[in-house]
């Protein structure tokens, strides 16, 4: 059969035109069963996106308070420092390093500490704290200001700002003395006499009951380091440089005989704890998807069914294979992206509110998540990407479970009309 | 074979073999007619006597196991699947026995279901559709879904969607099985008319008497074979 290229092209474009409608019409010919399948594919992405969300909400909280404010996302420190974290393999001060480093513009903050072990005691009370030696510039970031619980940041010596729940548990308050004694640089011994001149929320429970915070030539004085400094603390823009500081961070600013180490690194049991709960939680997706994959390629077998004859038709009267074929891949497509549009504006706007009014664990379980040293409160992560890759999924499983009906389009014979 | 100098359509020794469990089954043997252009023909015979089965052959639905089937000069059963279904589109009507007409789309759009197949602009098909469904009475049903319309008013649709592309033949399957007898009388009527007034040749499948009796050509088969014809 000759015909000529502007007909060929004229039935190509009816063709697809022809597709289209008749997907967009067969959506509505048993809406009741287009609802219900939408619905299933709204309601798994619904569930999944906040699933997802919070999961990881959850561990970026984790890493924000337990890595990001306390101990940061990357530390400069003596090649020997960790694991052992001991006050003897501190680093010298080097001033003119540290204004280079902060002049990086990958850096957003860099902040020499020193940090120790210590017994604090207050009358018949005692406790072990961590004391954190701030300099003055952290001290007067705004994210130390807005820590404070009670009291005031001052520059007086000997101030001493604790854990709210370490202060509650040395039962002290603004005003009160606690003795410090511990062990000093290289074997000396450490003691001193501070005044509490504020308590912290640091957002950690863990934190809050271990934490003692001076001032930087306070801590120095205290441990008889002077001139040392523990690590810096470098709060890198890009999250990249946090995951391996070691490249270029490090190439640019090298420091003698000190490193520069990720909290990857130096947290490996954060990591491990976040892989083990995010397998569960992909386990639990795996499962849904399986559910409602099992779901849709029922559907599909019924579409296929009761349009048998209709194929057969279609092709007697002369439409290709592929067209019918085309026909049935856009229906699915376009029912599985309304449900996926659907449950991902559903899920996202739950999300939202979500992370406006986070969700509060209470008893047992907020207690094992407070002793595991983080807040027990599940905030979502906000990144569309976890809607845009979950919604792909379900449109992915949506079209594999059309081959049925895809299959059926091409083993249907136009004799049995 | 020339198209002005041979009969419109030749079967030629046309041999249909199934194979089953129980054995091979010879459907169609050794069966051969011509069909002069402008016919208004049946093949007729008892149930399972091979009309359906001849008459998917001569559509191009079904391959033959031997002989030659020449539609217009052209030998259809020595096409390729992809020149067949071209041929179908343009050159064969077909009316099934259930009407088959797309639920989805309404009157006209079903008539002209093949012209936009055929790459007809918009204008030129909706024209020829809403003509045709008058010519076969259903002015004022070209928006009617086919679940809105009767049985005989659904085969209507289907006569006119055969004939929309202008085809040389079309191929009738028990078209009135389904109808009632007013409705019988009605499409027959219909469909003979437009036979007389556009010289398209129809070659029904029947075992219905009131089919027979219009039929101007018949050929009668009997487990698979030509017993006679007038």
């Amino acid at each position: 059969m000759v015909h000529s290229g502007a007909a060929r092209t004229n039935a190509a474009v009816n063709e697809a035109r022809l597709a289209l409608r008749l997907a967009w019409r067969n959506l509505g010919r048993n809406r009741r069963r287009s609802l219900i399948t939408g619905a299933a594919i709204a309601f798994a992405l619904f569930f999944a996106v906040i699933l997802r969300s919070l999961q990881l909400g959850v561990y970026n909280h984790m890493v924000a308070t337990v890595v990001g404010s306390m101990s940061g996302y990357v530390q400069v420190s003596d090649t020997a420092y960790w694991p052992s974290q001991n006050l003897d393999y501190a680093l010298y001060e080097d001033p003119a390093w540290l204004e280079e480093l902060r002049a990086n513009p990958d850096v957003a903050t860099a902040y020499p500490r020193l940090q120790g072990f210590a017994l604090l005691s207050a009358g018949e009370r005692s406790g072990v704290a961590q004391w954190i030696g701030l300099s003055p510039e952290e001290a007067a970031a705004p994210l130390w200001q807005a820590r404070l619980a009670s009291g005031s940041w001052t520059a007086a010596p000997g101030s001493l700002w604790l854990g709210k729940r370490l202060a509650e548990q040395l039962r002290v308050t603004v005003g009160d003395s606690v003795v410090a004694l511990g062990q000093g640089y290289q074997g000396s011994m450490a003691g001193a006499s501070w005044v509490v001149a504020g308590t912290l929320n640091l957002g950690n429970p863990e934190l809050e009951k271990r934490s003692a915070v001076v001032e930087l030539s306070e801590a120095q004085a205290f441990a008889g380091a002077y001139g040392l400094w523990s690590y810096v603390q470098v709060t890198p823009r890009r999250i990249e440089l946090s995951e391996d500081p070691t490249g270029e961070l490090a190439a640019q600013h090298p420091l003698a005989g000190a490193h520069f180490l990720g909290w990857q690194t130096r947290m490996p049991e954060l990591i491990q704890a976040i892989q083990a709960d995010s397998t569960g939680g992909r386990i639990i997706l795996f499962v849904l998807y399986v559910v409602i994959g099992f779901g849709l390629l029922g559907t599909m077998i019924m579409l296929a069914n009761e349009r048998q004859r209709e194929f057969a038709m279609q092709l007697a009267m002369g439409m290709g294979r592929g067209i019918l074929a085309g026909t049935v891949f856009i229906e699915v497509l376009l029912l599985s992206a309304a449900g996926a549009v659907s449950g991902g504006i559903l899920g996202r706007i739950a999300v939202l509110i979500l992370d406006r009014y986070p969700l509060r664990l209470q008893g047992e379980v907020a207690a094992a998540m407070e002793q595991q040293g983080w807040e027990p409160i599940l905030p979502p992560s906000l990144d569309p990407s976890i809607t845009l890759t979950h919604a792909g999924v379900i449109v992915v499983i949506a079209l594999v479970a059309a081959a049925w009906p895809l299959r059926t389009v091409f083993k249907t014979s136009p004799v049995h009309r | 074979m020339s198209a002005a100098t041979h009969p419109l359509l030749r079967v030629d020794r046309v041999v249909k073999t199934y194979e089953s469990t129980a054995g091979p089954v010879h459907a169609v043997q050794s069966l051969s007619f011509d069909l002069e252009r402008g016919a208004f023909a049946a093949l007729v015979g008892p149930s399972g006597c091979g009309k359906t089965t001849l008459l998917n052959a001569i559509g191009g639905l079904d391959r033959v196991t031997s002989g030659q089937i020449w539609i217009d000069g052209t030998e259809i059963t020595a096409l390729n699947d992809r020149d067949t279904i071209e041929f179908r589109l343009h050159r064969i009507g077909f009316v099934f026995q259930a009407y088959n007409l797309v639920p989805v789309l309404n009157a006209w759009e079903n008539v002209a279901f093949v012209l936009e197949l055929q790459g007809v602009g918009m204008k030129a098909r909706r024209d020829r559709a809403y003509e045709l469904l008058a010519a076969v009475g259903l002015t004022g049903k070209e928006l009617q879904r086919p679940s809105q319309l009767s049985g005989g008013q659904q085969q209507r649709v289907a006569v006119a969607r055969a004939l929309a592309s202008r085809p040389s033949l079309i191929l009738a399957d028990e078209p009135t099985a389904n109808l009632d007898s007013k409705s019988t009388e009605t499409l027959l009527d219909i469909m003979h008319e437009l036979n007389r007034q556009e010289g398209t040749t129809f070659l029904f499948s029947t075992h219905d008497q009131r089919v027979i009796d219009r039929a101007e050509q018949l050929f009668r088969l009997d487990d698979g074979k030509l017993v006679a014809s007038n």
